[in-house]
């Protein structure tokens, strides 16, 4: 007789039962749906904040990707340059996945003006393609971006100009070498502040046009650095593995924007470790609220459950009954939870969470002021796995307590 | 008549907690809800409490110091023209404030030539017995060693520039800069340090030599630029205060670690913005937790509550109950979640938590990678406040719920 009970019957029981507990139903799923809703929420906050750190940090100086005459990183000496660049930009419009690509002079000098000195960074750019790949000519804070076809133009980063007391149209001498080892300088006229946030590119910075630097230091087309920026930040990888295959390893070296600024990885990782803590403890708390829920329900259930072990059930029969329960209700309650959270998403990625209220100057560490959550697949899933974990947790350990339920006991409660 | 009424007031508090004590599982589930949240909400503040402090000690300790004097201007401007006039004043000044921890410096820039390239570097000398009593440079020294005592002409070099430079340890470096005249001068220096901390700042861009060695290359005989002070947290601005009276009119700058680096004490604001955020949310699930519990032992008690209103027990009545029986709930789980919450805090903050099983192993950010979490008194208080008036807010509704309630039809669906 109760063989013929097959497992449809229990879910079907099962389905009955959250039907005709309606309110209790709905409480619990309210519940989940908020526990899943706001661990989506959060991880979301989180992704969007470290995405847009990562797409700051590309736009302010590096790009995704740089070609570099190999050795170049490590020597930043500019004997290892890239003679022939032709060789590399005819690949430039072949890959759609490159929105924008530049070459620069990178080196290091001093710069002076009227007695004061200051270590600079030297870099060199064609000023056109440079607006394609990153968005230095909008960190210009007063006067103008580098002129094309004006050679004397310079750019100083702003804690370098402070540091020099260098104001817009000063005369500024920029002394470096040249590759064969010769000593020049060379005077330029300020014409605008760079202002990145960033303070090893604020403190740094002399830029100057690429075609005014190769006359200056005798390199005629050589160029030390050719960046790219690819359409997306995932595209990364596939250019890097295009480029090694069509370039030569003994001549060149290819570096994704993760090694260019080992800092800036490690300040992401760090983020990212920070945000898991977070994340962590926040998917206990929910898993802890589940949990809960479900034994108080089931605590309120004691009589009926009583009932159904008089009647002759067996008690797997009722750990699977109550286990379906959990696993339907679980199941519902994530994907509204998900959902809710995912239009609440799209409804905050628009404008964003602003925290500028919070502090005055924030490109520090390439942040924003203002959130724009993002739902990830990395992040769904992590959190299908959480709500995974939590239904097995919240189902299993309720439906087996109740599975030692004695029956005296359970029908004497009330 | 106000006796009388206080007299049922006491009455039905104590049938509330009676009916609390009646059921010790659901009390103790849901208050041990609760309780887990608090203490995950007192983790997570300490933890990131720990996390700036750490951040912020070893910030100040690399190279900056607490506090730092110069004459007026010079830090916006370094300019040798700036030394400071009366250095014993100062130091006179320092100690009658009882401040032991003090050294002297003289900043400028430079550029340092190998026989292969030049880079641009702030050129510091230090005093090399005082120094260790303000900063921990010394231990950042991973090659070779600190400046000693009567030592002439000795060079430390951060790692990235040492390697850009293509120097070793014993290998001659010229440092090329301008003396207070703004004539150029040379010198040849010998490496004897390479810093390799891997932290921003630190590595790349700075030069260290004896105080009396630049001294005497510059022409600056007994002259300093920079007072490095090391004070605690606290006292720091009170000392500013008594600092800024004692020396004024001396045309000093007087600048605590976070007017010269507002970026760091921003980040730290901001990274709170960011936690403030969290700990809202998390806050939220705590609320859910509450109302949720308390609105299914509702559900179940529904022929108890028509009872009650059937032997005359007002409406008014019931509602009191039963926000009681939350703000009890909610007090239990405030002190449970204190004790465990600060169990957490002393167990972790005594241990660390070790960040570098999630991160690579040479992340730093000036974070060390053993976290120690740290309870503030007013963080506690705030959180607890808060969890209580979010007892008594998720109480309110489930009261006003069993106050509509009809005696006869609750008696019979209950």
């Amino acid at each position: 007789m109760v063989s013929r009970l097959g497992i449809l019957t229990y879910v079907a029981l099962a389905v009955r039962n959250l039907v005709r507990n309606r309110r209790r139903t709905i409480i619990t799923l309210l519940t989940m749906m908020f526990g899943i809703a706001t661990l989506t929420l959060l991880s979301a906050l989180n992704d969007g904040w470290l995405s847009q750190m990562k797409t700051n940090f590309i736009l302010s100086f590096t790009g995704h990707l740089q070609i570099h005459a190999k050795g170049f990183e490590s020597s930043q000496n500019l004997r290892d340059n890239i003679a022939d660049p032709e060789a590399i930009s005819r690949f430039m419009d072949t890959y759609p996945e490159i929105i924008g690509w530049t070459q620069r002079i990178r080196t290091s000098g001093l710069a002076s003006v009227s007695g004061s000195s200051s270590g600079v960074q030297i870099m060199a750019t064609d000023p056109e393609q440079e607006t394609w790949v990153t968005s230095m000519d909008q960190s210009v804070t007063s006067g103008v971006w580098l002129r094309p076809g004006m050679n004397k133009d310079l750019l100083l980063g702003k804690t370098v100009a402070q540091n020099l007391g260098a104001g817009l149209s000063d005369r500024v001498i920029l002394m470096t070498q040249r590759p064969s080892g010769e000593m020049v300088s060379e005077v330029f006229y300020l014409r605008g502040i760079i202002e990145t946030g960033a303070p090893q590119i604020d403190r740094t910075l002399a830029l100057i046009s690429l075609d005014g630097a190769q006359q200056w230091l005798q390199m005629e087309q050589a160029v030390t650095d050719i960046v790219i920026r690819a359409d997306h930040h995932d595209q990364t990888d596939t250019l890097y593995r295009l480029f090694v295959q069509q370039l030569s390893e003994q001549v060149y070296e290819i570096m994704p924007w993760q090694e260019l600024d080992p800092m800036v990885r490690q300040w992401l990782e760090f983020s990212d470790a920070y945000g898991l803590i977070i994340l962590f403890v926040v998917i206990l708390l929910v898993l802890t609220e589940i949990l809960n829920t479900m034994l108080i329900s089931l605590h309120e259930r004691q009589k009926e459950l009583g009932v159904m072990i008089a009647i002759g059930t067996q008690p797997h029969r009722i750990f699977l009954m109550l286990l379906f329960e959990a696993v339907l209700l679980i199941f519902v309650g994530a994907v509204l939870g998900y959902l809710s959270a995912s239009l609440i998403v799209m409804l905050l990625a628009e404008g964003g969470i602003d925290l500028t209220g919070y502090a005055n100057a924030f490109e520090f560490f390439y942040m924003d002021p203002v959130i724009h959550p993002q739902l990830t697949r990395d992040s769904a899933i992590k959190i299908l796995l959480a709500t995974l974990v939590a239904a097995l947790l919240s189902g299993l350990y309720p439906a087996w307590k109740a599975t030692r339920l004695s029956v005296s006991q359970a029908l004497r409660i009330q | 008549m106000t006796d009388a009424k206080s007299q049922l007031t006491a009455h039905l508090a104590r049938v509330a907690i009676r009916n609390l004590l009646g059921h010790p599982r659901r009390t103790l589930l849901t208050s041990g809800a609760i309780a887990l949240g608090l203490a995950s909400l007192i983790f997570l503040w300490g933890f990131n409490e720990g996390l700036h402090r750490n951040m912020l000690g070893n910030f100040q300790n690399a190279i900056i110091g607490t506090l730092q004097i110069h004459r007026q201007g010079f830090f916006q401007q370094p300019d040798l023209a700036l030394t400071i006039d009366n250095p014993q004043q100062i130091s006179e000044a320092l100690e009658r404030q009882g401040i032991t921890r003090y050294s002297q410096r003289l900043d400028t820039f430079g550029l340092a030539a190998s026989d292969h390239t030049t880079q641009g570097v702030m050129l510091i000398g230090m005093d090399p017995l005082n120094e260790p009593k303000v900063t921990e440079l010394e231990s950042r020294i991973g090659i070779g060693r600190f400046l000693q005592p009567d030592e002439s002409y000795a060079l430390i070099l951060g790692a990235t520039t040492a390697n850009n430079l293509q120097v070793r340890l014993g290998d001659e470096v010229i440092m090329i800069g301008y003396d207070r005249y703004g004539a150029m001068i040379a010198e040849s220096f010998t490496l004897v340090g390479i810093i390799t901390s891997g932290e921003m700042g630190l590595d790349s861009g700075m030069a260290i030599t004896s105080l009396a060695t630049l001294q005497e290359m510059v022409d600056l005989q007994g002259q300093v630029t920079t007072f490095v002070i090391k004070v605690d947290e606290q006292r720091l601005p009170g000392l500013v205060t008594s600092l800024n009276d004692e020396l004024t009119g001396q045309q000093l700058e007087i600048m605590p670690w976070y007017s010269m680096f507002p970026v760091m004490k921003e980040w730290v604001t901001l990274h709170n913005g960011f936690l403030y955020l969290f700990l809202g949310i998390v806050l939220f699930i705590v609320l859910a937790g509450e109302l949720n519990t308390l609105l299914l032992s509702m559900l179940d008690r529904t022929r108890e509550f028509g009872i009650l209103m059937a032997i005359g027990t007002s409406r008014r009545q019931i509602a009191f109950l039963i926000v009681v029986e939350a703000v009890t709930i909610g007090i239990i789980g405030i002190l449970l979640g204190t004790l465990l919450g600060s169990l957490i805090i002393l167990l972790t903050g005594t241990i660390g938590i070790d960040l570098s099983t999630l991160l690579g192993s040479t992340s730093r950010f000036y974070v060390d990678p053993l976290i120690y979490p740290q309870l503030k008194l007013d963080h506690l208080g705030i959180t607890a406040s808060a969890i209580l008036l979010a007892s008594i807010l998720s109480g309110i509704y489930p009261a006003w719920r069993a106050s509509l309630l009809q005696p006869v039809e609750a008696i019979r669906n209950g």
